[in-house]
């Protein structure tokens, strides 16, 4: 709810949270690939490849989505 | 509010399963991995999609999240939270409540006025128990009623028990002895018994006294000769003539109980009256049982008893005996003089008006003595009067 105002707000078409072994990608347009080393999202303009160990999916809604592992590299395609 | 369900979706392709999730848009809060499933907690509409789209998947609904969770561990163990609801109300209400009331004195009269009091103002066995405030306004209530008795009253609570802990107010029953006084007839009759505290009984039994007659002197005489005052004290009791005349009429009102009660909750504001129920009693007594209070609102419990009235007519003797009863309730009016009555005979009696008029003749034994106060002549006096009486007869 906070982070809709948020981007309603500020207008903006995504947003990509790094913390340790986790991402957090918010207005992705959907999930091309998912396996526990790589997972690949299409946002509005590229495709981001995270790539990585053990990565799993914590957390999944409509826009936005929470990922967890190791992760070695992100990539804007 | 939202509701989560936590559910099992079992599959050995996990990430295909999370692949469909994303294409049909579920929202998923927390995912899970198990050995041979994805434990997921997804919204109750969401899951109606996942069972529509997904019908290959085998899914197990596990639990409940947040607010649902713990209203449905409140529904499996009802009984148990009943019970300790139950508990709490009745901890509550056996702590606030007044199981015994103890008047310490041993005066059973004045036990007797502060029970009474304190019925009037709620403090009963199984009542609730009232504030600090209010019992100390409770205490200046009856302080306040008893000036003449109470010197000192505390109420402590011990536990389910009032304790109400009383000092007598002992006065010093002293007669004023500053002046003199005679002892005065203040009605006319015949002496029965003379008792002579202070002074000179100057009356014996069988004589006559007028009104105004001194009964039992204050000046203490030897020889003739006014040797003391004092204010003289005792009774003097006499045969009293009295004639009554009095009315009484023949027709009354009977009021009676039919017997049908009928329960009512009135709530008592400070300005006013709030009767619950409506009433279905035209003609009721109505008894007030005080149940609890909040802050200045009471709450009582309202016996309704019906009644009807009947309009009755006394017989003549009847009607008699309720006449003299009367006259006999206006002769006791002052106790400390009454006596008794030792003899009553109706002169007359008519019927006039639906009344029954009587003439009675009535000796009553009464204490007849007031004091009276007087001034001792002093010798100067005496003396200033002599020389004047001298002089006048020579002039």
């Amino acid at each position: 709810m906070v982070k809709n105002l948020e981007n309603f707000l500020k207008d903006q078409d995504y947003y990509i949270d790094m913390y340790k072994n986790t991402l957090h990608v918010f207005n992705y347009e959907d999930l091309i690939n998912l396996t526990d080393k790589e997972i690949k999202l299409k946002l509005k303009d590229f495709t981001l490849e995270i790539k990585g160990e053990n990565l799993i999916v914590k957390a999944m809604e409509a826009r936005e989505i929470l990922i967890k592992g190791k992760i070695f590299e992100v990539k804007f395609n | 509010m939202k509701r989560f369900l936590k559910v099992k979706i079992k599959t050995l392709k996990k990430t295909e399963l999370l692949m469909k999730l994303n294409k049909i848009g579920a929202n998923i809060r927390d995912i899970s991995y198990d050995r041979d499933g994805v434990i997921i907690e997804v919204l109750s509409s969401d899951l109606k999609k996942i069972k529509k789209y997904l019908l290959s998947y085998k899914l197990e609904i596990l639990d409940e999240t947040g607010v649902y969770k713990v209203l449905k561990n409140i529904r499996i163990n009802s009984l148990t939270v009943v019970a300790i609801i139950f508990g709490l109300i009745l901890f509550l209400i056996l702590n606030n409540l007044t199981i015994k009331v103890n008047i310490v004195h041993q005066d059973s009269e004045l036990r007797e006025i502060i029970e009474e009091d304190l019925k009037k103002y709620g403090v009963v066995p199984l009542s609730f128990k009232k504030s600090y405030q209010e019992y100390e306004e409770i205490i200046a209530k009856i302080k306040e009623a008893h000036k003449d008795k109470i010197e000192w009253l505390e109420i402590d609570v011990e536990g389910m028990d009032v304790y109400v802990r009383v000092e007598e107010r002992i006065i010093n029953d002293y007669q004023e002895t500053t002046g003199f006084c005679h002892i005065v007839a203040n009605k006319s009759g015949i002496v029965t018994r003379v008792l002579t505290q202070k002074g000179v009984a100057l009356v014996t039994i069988n004589d006559f006294v007028n009104k105004g007659d001194i009964l039992i002197s204050g000046e203490v005489k030897l020889n003739e000769e006014v040797k003391n005052d004092v204010c003289a004290a005792g009774e003097v009791i006499a045969e009293v003539w009295y004639k009554v005349k009095t009315s009484y009429p023949l027709e009354y009102v009977d009021i009676k109980e039919t017997g049908k009660t009928r329960f009512n909750l009135m709530v008592k504001s400070p300005n006013a009256e709030y009767v619950i129920l409506k009433s279905r009693v035209d003609k009721k007594l109505v008894q007030n049982k005080l149940l609890f209070h909040v802050g200045k609102w009471e709450v009582y419990l309202q016996k309704e008893s019906e009644i009807v009235s009947v309009n009755k007519r006394y017989g003549e003797e009847e009607a008699l005996n309720k006449a003299l009863e009367k006259i006999r309730e206006k002769l006791m009016i002052d106790p400390e003089k009454f006596r008794e009555i030792i003899k009553e005979k109706v002169l007359q009696k008519s019927v006039n008006n639906d009344n029954l008029d009587i003439d009675v003749f009535m000796v009553v034994l009464e204490d007849i003595g007031v004091k009276k106060n007087y001034t001792k002549e002093t010798e100067s006096d005496t003396s200033d009067s002599k020389n004047n009486g001298d002089n006048n007869t020579s002039d």
